[in-house]
């Protein structure tokens, strides 16, 4: 659903209209838990963040408005940061997950249903393959710096660079 | 004052938005946003940009009961009801929350309009059942309209009731929103009321939220507002 679709519902939400809200559920629950799930990686957490996550944007739907994005991006922020801070308050972070569950994704196969075609996209494929590795463990998986370091056996100064160095040619490219 | 240059107020702001940005440094960044209009935005910019990363990720339907729990946390009463999944029904509805947010309505209202121990009341309006007992009570002052429901108010736990001005031009009812079954709601006086432009006012019998269409569903009762005499 894109954000024509989404707006009209946001709004009546917004409103108060429960079926909206109902709606609004319905098309955007799947997204937010499958990032929910990638960040916390236990079904129970994942789930609780996602709760905590629709109350939020059932309350705070009013606060909506075009600068923050889309309708879309802007309920995936709540979501992963709800996601966030439970990864913090949890700590749930087994060693082996390192090795077994965590990959920074390639973005060609993200499990796309189409192809990305955001600016975005081709703005990560210009950088170093390092700093996009980094930067897609930390968005994904919710890795901290420290956390990227055991995974990629780089120094900690090393990874930070990365993902300085990697934000700003971001947005260098963005802008241009 | 905002002291971060921009390039350090993007950095943080990428940082904060890709998560990287932890403990003491996350919590004052947090702070900034609210006292910074331009630490906010750069922040939304983030947002948008990074979190259509996320947009591609292959959804994965939740568990069947992450619906529901949501419900009855929006839901604040002890008799949870059947709540019905988005897919099959949406109005399966807790009717705390329609009342929650009828009551937000009213403490709104009520607090455009800060009550006055000193009001005077101009015109009346009482709404009466097939029993010819009243249910309704509805005072005007030129400040502010005052609703009650009566004990003979048929309580709907799956409705919500709301109120209409009938303007005397004939033209289509205006809703002056749910009025809650319970208690008194004092909305501010509406400039057709004032001037003295309204036939009658009636409560229509709608779905929880009130009607939908913008026009009234099932009107219950109606009542001509009358001048006190003086």
């Amino acid at each position: 659903m894109d954000q024509e679709q989404l707006l009209p519902l946001l709004v009546a939400t917004a409103l108060g209209h429960k079926a909206a809200f109902a709606s609004l559920y319905e098309h955007t629950s799947g997204q937010l838990y499958a990032i929910t799930l990638k960040l916390l990686k236990r079904a129970d957490l994942a789930e609780e963040a996602l709760q905590d996550a629709y109350v939020q944007i059932w309350h705070k739907a009013d606060s909506y408005h075009r600068g923050r994005g889309t309708v879309l991006t802007w309920m995936i922020s709540i979501a992963r940061y709800r996601a966030l801070d439970s990864l913090r308050y949890h700590k749930v972070r087994p060693e082996h997950s390192f090795n077994d569950e965590i990959a920074a994704p390639d973005l060609g196969t993200l499990g796309a249903r189409q192809p990305p075609h955001e600016k975005l996209y081709r703005c990560l494929d210009e950088l170093e393959s390092e700093q996009r590795q980094a930067i897609c463990l930390a968005y994904f998986n919710g890795l901290s710096h420290t956390e990227v370091v055991k995974h990629v056996d780089s120094p900690l100064g090393t990874v930070k660079s990365w993902i300085r160095r990697g934000l700003k040619s971001l947005q260098r490219c963005l802008s241009l | 004052m905002n002291y971060l240059t921009p390039a350090l107020r993007d950095a943080l702001a990428a940082q904060y938005v890709l998560g990287t940005l932890r403990g003491p440094a996350r919590q004052r960044f947090t702070k900034l946003m609210m006292r910074h209009e331009s630490i906010a935005q750069a922040t939304w910019y983030w947002e948008q940009q990074l979190n259509t990363l996320a947009t591609h990720l292959e959804p994965v339907a939740p568990p069947a009961s992450t619906w529901e729990k949501i419900a009855q946390r929006l839901h604040t009463s002890s008799n949870v009801q059947a709540i019905a999944s988005p897919a099959r029904s949406p109005r399966g509805w807790p009717k705390v929350v329609a009342m929650a947010a009828a009551v937000m309505l009213g403490v709104t209202l009520w607090l455009m309009q800060p009550p006055d121990t000193e009001k005077v009341y101009q015109q009346l309006a009482v709404m009466n059942n097939q029993q010819s007992e009243p249910v309704w009570l509805i005072k005007v002052s030129p400040e502010q309209m005052l609703i009650t429901p009566t004990s003979q108010l048929a309580s709907k736990n799956n409705n919500d009731y709301e109120l209409w001005m009938l303007p005397a031009d004939g033209s289509a009812p205006v809703s002056l929103g749910v009025i809650p079954q319970q208690g008194e709601l004092a909305v501010k006086t509406p400039n057709l009321v004032k001037a003295e432009r309204v036939k009658a006012l009636a409560v229509s019998l709608e779905a929880v939220g009130g009607s939908a269409s913008g026009a009234p569903t099932e009107v219950l009762y109606v009542a001509s507002l009358f001048s006190v005499k003086s």
